[in-house]
């Protein structure tokens, strides 16, 4: 059963899990890295050939997997949780749309998989030691969008209103 | 309007049976679907063939229709909660993906689609469990798609992993 202290602990796991989203979303490469451990890990089978490091991972991120990307949007949901003491366990769907620069056109991207989380209690809260990215779907569309919507949407992520989350 | 305790911990058990449902047909995670439904819940397919089903032969139903499926995804959100212990009642909405397989390895049905689940729950002494599922379908939407046979047999390996299980 599930206990009032539970509910810290889940409170404070999902921002963490919140935090993961947000910062690939919102190009907030610390925001992202504050999700893990030090040394976090992350693997995606299929897409990655070997388990390698959050910090490694966000340099893949915000350098050849962005250089294209106009915007992204990584929604969680139906969190499970197993909570053991000082570590976690806890599986989440995710629903991500990707939208990127392909010439003249726009490429969408929908997505659809699990996050696997090992997670760590910590000072301050709940830390990431190591995600599965597991793939169910990838479906991928190509839209045009005029100057001034693509313009629109590169930047969404650069919005003022979102920094120092 | 202040909430105690003891309500988020109903709310938060809510949830969590919502959570297993989905996840249940989703990871193939079957054991999980033993902790939603009350032995003698309802389940109102509101407009489909199936019409209303018992939970122990809707479970059945859902197995059934995942033994040609790829992988899928029921993602629930905006829950809302009315509990008046030992009796509650919700409403969430539901975005629905999957991918059914056809006569060709490689080629796809997806399926799109949203729905509403609205509730009603019983606290029993092992959790809440849903004593009454009404599932209205909002959308559907479905195509064929081709998939890379290397790409199905990374969802095929992921789908047959018991992501529950920790070391």
């Amino acid at each position: 059963m599930t206990t009032p202290e539970d509910l810290l602990d889940r409170a404070a796991i999902l921002r963490t899990l919140r935090r993961y989203s947000q910062g690939v979303d919102q190009r907030q490469w610390d925001l992202y890295l504050s999700s893990f451990t030090d040394e976090g890990t992350v693997e995606i089978p299929g897409y990655l050939e070997k388990r390698i490091s959050a910090k490694e991972f966000v340099t893949f991120l915000s350098g050849t997997f962005d250089r294209n990307r106009l915007s992204g949007q990584h929604v969680l949901g139906n969190t499970l949780f197993d909570l053991r003491g000082d570590r976690a366990r806890t599986v989440t769907e995710f629903l991500a749309y990707t939208t990127e620069q392909q010439d003249e056109d726009v490429a969408v991207q929908r997505s659809a998989g699990l996050y696997v989380d090992d997670l760590v209690r910590a000072e301050g809260g709940w830390l990431i030691a190591h995600r599965t990215l597991v793939r169910k779907s990838d479906n991928r569309k190509v839209v045009h969008y005029d100057q001034r919507t693509a313009a629109l949407t590169r930047n969404a992520a650069r919005n003022p209103a979102v920094a120092g989350l | 309007m202040s909430i105690s305790i003891d309500e988020l911990l109903d709310r938060a058990g809510i949830e969590d049976a919502l959570h297993r449902y989905a996840q249940a047909q989703d990871q193939n995670a079957w054991n999980l679907l033993d902790h939603v439904f009350t032995d003698e819940a309802q389940v109102d397919l509101v407009g489909l063939p199936a019409g209303t089903l018992p939970a122990q032969a809707f479970g059945q139903f859902l197995r059934d229709f995942n033994s040609t499926r790829l992988s899928g995804q029921h993602l629930i959100a905006n829950t809302l909660i009315e509990v008046t212990s030992p009796t509650a009642r919700s409403v969430s909405e539901v975005l629905h993906f999957t991918l059914q397989r056809t006569d060709d390895p490689t080629t796809l049905k997806l399926s799109e689609g949203s729905s509403l689940y609205a509730d009603t729950w019983l606290k029993t002494d092992a959790g809440w469990r849903i004593s009454h599922r009404v599932v209205t379908q909002k959308h559907l939407d479905e195509r064929v798609v081709e998939y890379d046979a290397d790409f199905i047999a990374v969802i095929e390996a992921g789908t047959a992993t018991d992501w529950f299980q920790t070391s």
